[in-house]
């Protein structure tokens, strides 16, 4: 049987500044009828780029230099480069559908919901209107909305993120297309309600038959849902073949790389224990979060963002919150900071009381925050060695401040050199930094007074996976050396697996369960820790692999995050 | 967003490729002309701006008067010369006014809030209430004609624009996480002000500014038109279209000429000001 | 509180707020009113005379007693008496009322015309050198002196080709060319911002979800951007109406038609303190009332806000 999709030697450049970047080169795929192919990269491999040539859509001063690629339809194979404009506006949305990255901005907001999912019968003139109304009505049903009829009334805003992606694969499947591109289709939502998409992703596809290219930074959901996998890096095809043998035994060094650095792949024998058998109980903890409520709201219309949580965190170690958007993990990590004075409840670190103290000198000294974004958290028009210093010469020079320009710039240098960043970059704008290096900066920025707890706010969510690894070393390495605290907000389990000795997870500002990282992970109690657990993405063949190959390191460390 | 997603949208071409340089050096080019009129009158032209010579009246352009004459005989080229510096001084001072009270009031009231925000801002949405050329009016009316008070009317007439941009520019840096990071880092109010919020905010405000400025030589001049502004036979431009009137069906280029140099500076100042603000940007 | 309530409220209490400080600047002058206007020698009034007028218009009055007066007329349909004339200014304004309107809204309809054609050109024309001709039309009709544009119409269209004659023009010919020279300014910020907002829309991603969906550029333009583009345009309705205040007492005095455009210019140039004071409130209460409708309308268009509305 041959493919229903053959990428030949494709080569594609943009125009940027006068000159032309080949930013897809020589890179020839194939994708079989009915299979799953995930094209698998970090930003700036060319992924998304080769999705745009199939579907004919290069934004603006793109061009396919070389290559074909070509559609084996009913009808006969077809160039899909080599088609005029009409005939691709044919294709598209018809035999070759795409389901987008955000759920948030890619439908049309005045639109009703049966509006968008019946564009795509309307553009290619399907059925009368009474039989498109009854078809939206049926698709909104299969792809798993709730009251059809309502929703397909509704508007964009009135949907969750999950159910607006829902809409938007109801619209791809109208006309059940052969080929899906689905590009990163659940990059923007939460673990559990990414599952239950791919899931259904997945469902439609066996049962019409269609072809699946999934393009994903995401190696492990890669893993679990390709038949084949392609790796990409720099525009050049690294590694492709079957999921199993790619990410089992990667030729490539750069595969094996991203592997290593991939957090729910790794070879995750989590963190060495450093605590005592039952370290909630042995030790005086430097952090008490206590009865702590947080509404947002006025009177009748309160909104409890965080309702009654506490937690302990011990002198040197990593306490991570885990929970989806909406849990109330960033209030609690603000309200340590200092930023904002909950409704309820006491926050200490050590002797200090941390709601008494808000925007004292000694909180400052005591707890610091490194937030989400490493783009907006730098101001745009200071160099990093102005940003950095900044503290100081906030600081009385009693207690730690500095004045004198030389000595400023000392104490910067020494702070730039424990992030590894190189002395000169002081002298950078932000804008002249990659994002990890950014986020390096943050953290310098917080550590050069010296506070005892620092509190993480996803500070490595939006980074690449390798970019992501290296940062996470990085603050490891500051909590040996320095002895910090960290409280570490993060929506990403394989992280936690990672970096943290103790963990809370939070529902809806609810703590559900809490315990060392170990217990958590690998024997958790609540049900929902567990659908948190189940849902993170994992291969098949690395949970049979368990059983049959205990000598894995990586697929024994792997499982038990994955159970 | 990273991904296909983003990367189909054509991309705004006709914003993001930079235009022709070429249109704005002779923007400069114009505007460099007319400041050195405003500036060194004299060094352009060899005629008297005030005095005509009768016998020479109303006549077409020609060597000798590459604008043609007046009724009473002054050469139109060197009253128009002459009148750049009551042109664009009056701009000058418009903008001064509105940039001035407009940010004092806008950053005042985005980086306080509160009541304060609140009484300032309602002040704002009433002098936005009146349509500007009335609100100009008004001040005319109230300070007297004259070119200076033109333009200060004109200046009161962009104090609430100033006062809304400024005031969202503020608020929006006051949000941002850089702003709050500084705050962490022990900043007192008036110093993550000084250091962070004014000068990411100012920017677009700056912008704003130089892009007033065309729209307020062509305000000035439609005052100086309705005879609110210089008293004749001082050369202003608005001033010397409306003289114009009597002859339009005589004598085209009395009406003509002055109008294109107008909107040449005007259409230069505002090619300027968007350079200024895609640099800010 | 109701959304429309809370809002027609906030309208209100501007509106106070406007008359409030329109009589205040107004009545700031240096002197008063009487002697700016009847303290001339060649009047030969003594101060007796002087103090008598200031009776009959009430300006011995304390400030705020004239303040009072002034909103309790202006509450009864009574503007006042005009210094320059004598007559009421109610009656002045109702004369000149009709031939405005006629102007403004004929201007404001070729405006609007005029800057979708624009806009719809300068973004989906084929040709590249077309559309950057089209974007750059809007620029070049905002540096226009609105009242030269008028001089050089009447002298081309008029004198140079005769088309429309300068006396004795019937009512229709009377019309045209102010029109086409008040619909320029309007149209300009209103191209303007529909380009700007068109090329916003066009941006996001769920314009890409069409093109990738198979819609061609008429089905995009028409079922994915208009709705989308209309908002921010609506938003500048009140600029735009301060545009065609503007636009009205320029073109009427370079056309020489009578309105209240001309009212407004005389009334400056006499300083006729009374008439320009009601001339302002009557144009502050059409700002308002323009932005309370688009407030109003805003929801009906974009679902997004029906929600605020609510809340």
């Amino acid at each position: 049987m041959s493919a229903l999709l053959t990428i030949d030697d494709l080569a594609v450049s943009y125009r940027a500044r006068r000159e032309r970047r080949t930013v897809v080169d020589g890179v020839s795929l194939e994708l079989q009828r009915g299979e799953v192919l995930a094209l698998v990269g970090e930003s700036g491999s060319g992924k998304t780029t080769i999705g745009q040539s199939i579907i004919g859509l290069l934004a603006d001063g793109g061009r396919v230099e070389r290559g074909g690629i070509h559609l084996r339809l009913a009808g006969g194979p077809l160039d899909l480069t080599a088609l005029p404009q009409r005939a691709m506006q044919e294709l598209r949305g018809a035999r070759i559908a795409l389901v987008p990255q955000d759920p948030g901005t890619s439908l049309n907001p005045v639109q009703t919901i049966g509006a968008s999912v019946a564009a795509p019968l309307r553009i290619h003139r399907w059925g009368t209107k009474e039989s498109i109304r009854r078809r939206v009505v049926g698709l909104l049903d299969r792809v798993g909305l709730d009251a059809p009829e309502r929703r397909a009334r509704q508007y964009p805003h009135e949907l969750s993120g999950g159910m607006r992606q829902r809409a938007l694969i109801a619209a791809a499947i109208a006309l059940e297309p052969d080929l899906i591109i689905a590009d990163e289709p659940t990059s923007a939502l939460d673990v559990t309600v990414q599952r239950r998409i791919l899931d259904l992703l997945d469902d439609l596809r066996a049962e019409l038959g269609s072809s699946l290219l999934l393009i994903t930074h995401d190696l492990a959901v890669a893993a679990e849902r390709a038949d084949s996998v392609a790796v990409l890096r720099a525009g050049r095809l690294e590694e492709a073949g079957p999921a199993r043998s790619v990410l089992r035994e990667p030729q490539r060094d750069y595969t094996a790389a991203l592997l290593a650095d991939a957090p729910a792949l790794a070879d995750a024998s989590a963190r060495p224990v450093r605590l005592a058998a039952d370290p909630l109980a042995s030790l005086t903890p430097l952090v008490t979060i206590d009865g702590l409520v947080h509404e947002y709201g006025t009177r009748g219309d309160a909104f409890r963002a965080v309702d009654d949580v506490g937690l302990t965190i011990a002198r040197g170690t990593t306490h991570a919150l885990v929970g989806e958007s909406g849990s109330g993990k960033t209030t609690i990590g603000r309200a340590l900071a200092g930023f904002h004075l909950p409704t309820a409840g006491s926050i200490g670190i050590g002797e200090l009381d941390v709601l008494a103290e808000r925007g004292s000198r000694r909180l400052r000294h005591a707890v610091q925050l490194v937030s989400q974004n490493p783009y907006a958290s730098l101001d745009p028009r200071r160099t990093i060695g102005q940003t950095i210093g900044e503290p100081l010469r906030y600081l009385p020079v009693a207690h730690g401040g500095e004045r004198d320009r030389r000595v400023l710039a000392q104490r910067v240098a020494t702070a730039l050199e424990q992030v590894a960043l190189p002395a000169e970059s002081a002298h950078r704008l932000p804008r002249e930094l990659s994002g990890g290096q950014r986020q390096r900066v943050a953290i310098a920025r917080a550590l050069i007074i010296e506070p005892e707890v620092v509190v993480l706010d996803e500070a490595v969510s939006a980074l690449d996976v390798t970019v992501q690894s290296q940062i996470l070393e990085l603050l490891e390495r500051l909590q040996r050396e320095l002895g910090l605290t960290y409280l570490f907000i993060t929506h990403d389990l394989a992280v936690v697996r990672r970096i943290a000795d103790t963990v809370t997870v939070l529902r809806r500002g609810r703590a559900v369960e809490t315990g060392t990282a170990q217990q958590v992970l690998t024997d958790p109690q609540h049900e929902y820790t567990q659908a948190l657990l189940d849902a993170v993405p994992a291969p098949d063949w690395l949970r049979d692999a368990r059983r049959s190959q205990p000598a894995h390191a990586s697929v024994a460390g792997q499982l038990e995050v994955a159970r | 967003m990273s991904a296909v997603t983003a990367a189909l949208l054509p991309r705004r071409t006709e914003r993001a490729r930079s235009r022709p340089r070429a249109t704005l050096v002779l923007a400069i080019a114009v505007l460099a002309v007319s400041l050195a009129w405003a500036i060194v009158p004299w060094l352009f032209t060899a005629h008297d701006p005030l005095a005509g010579v009768a016998a020479d009246a109303l006549q077409a352009p020609s060597a000798a008067h590459p604008f043609g004459t007046d009724a009473t005989g002054r050469d139109l080229l060197a009253r128009v010369i002459f009148g750049a510096g009551n042109s664009l001084a009056g701009a000058a001072i418009a903008v001064l006014v509105g940039f001035v009270a407009g940010t004092a009031i806008g950053v005042l009231a985005g980086s306080t809030g509160g009541i304060v925000e609140e009484a300032l801002m309602r002040v704002v949405d009433v002098l936005l209430a009146i349509p500007g050329l009335l609100l100009a009016l008004s001040v005319i009316v109230l300070l007297g004609f004259g070119v200076t008070n033109a333009a200060i009317a004109v200046g009161v007439t962009s104090i609430a624009v100033f006062a809304r941009l400024a005031r969202s520019q503020v608020v929006r840096v006051r949000r941002s996480d850089y702003v709050e990071a500084a705050f962490g880092s022990g900043g007192s109010f008036a110093a993550v002000l000084w250091r962070h919020v004014l000068p990411n905010s100012l920017g677009a405000v700056l912008a704003l500014a130089a892009l007033q400025f065309g729209s307020a030589i062509l305000q000035i001049s439609t005052l100086g038109f309705l005879g609110y502004g210089a008293p004749p036979p001082t050369p202003e431009w608005g001033l010397l279209i409306a003289e114009s009137r009597d002859y339009v069906a005589t004598a085209w280029w009395l009406t003509t000429l002055p109008g294109i140099v107008v909107a040449a500076v005007v259409l230069a100042a505002n090619r300027v000001a968007a350079a200024v603000r895609e640099g800010t940007a | 509180m109701p959304y429309a309530l809370r809002r027609t409220g906030q309208a209100a209490l501007v509106l106070v707020a406007t008359f409030v400080l329109a009589f205040l600047l107004l009545h700031a002058l240096p002197g008063d009113a009487i002697v700016a206007r009847y303290a001339s020698p060649e009047l030969g009034l003594t101060e007796a005379q002087l103090d008598e007028l200031r009776a009959v218009y009430g300006t011995d009055q304390p400030v705020w007693v004239q303040l009072w007066q002034s909103a309790a007329g202006f509450l009864t349909g009574d503007l006042g008496t005009s210094l320059q004339s004598g007559a009421q200014v109610e009656a002045l304004i109702a004369a000149a009322l009709p031939s405005t309107l006629a102007l403004a809204s004929l201007g404001f309809t070729a405006a609007v015309l005029l800057a979708i054609g624009i806009a719809v050109a300068a973004t989906s024309s084929r040709a590249e050198w077309l559309r950057r001709a089209f974007r750059s039309l809007p620029p070049l009709f905002v540096s226009i002196p609105v009242f030269w544009l008028g001089i050089v119409l009447l002298q081309v269209v008029s004198f140079r080709l005769g088309l429309i004659p300068v006396i004795n023009a019937n009512p229709v010919e009377a019309l045209v060319l102010p029109v086409l020279t008040l619909a320029v300014p309007i149209a300009a910020p209103l191209a303007q911002v529909l380009i700007r907002s068109i090329d916003d829309t066009v941006a996001e991603p769920f314009v890409a979800v069409a093109r990738a969906r198979g819609a061609g550029p008429r089905w995009l333009l028409s079922k994915e951007v208009a709705r989308n583009s209309l908002l921010p345009t609506l938003t500048i309705a009140g600029v735009l109406f301060g545009e065609l205040v503007a636009g009205a007492v320029v073109t009427e005095t370079v056309f020489a038609r009578t309105g209240l455009g001309r009212l407004t210019q005389e009334a400056v140039a006499t300083r006729d303190i009374p008439v320009l004071q009601a001339i302002v409130v009557i144009s502050a209460v059409g700002f308002v009332a323009i932005n309370l409708a688009v407030d109003l309308v805003a929801p009906v268009i974009d679902p997004r806000l029906r929600k605020a509305v609510r809340a």
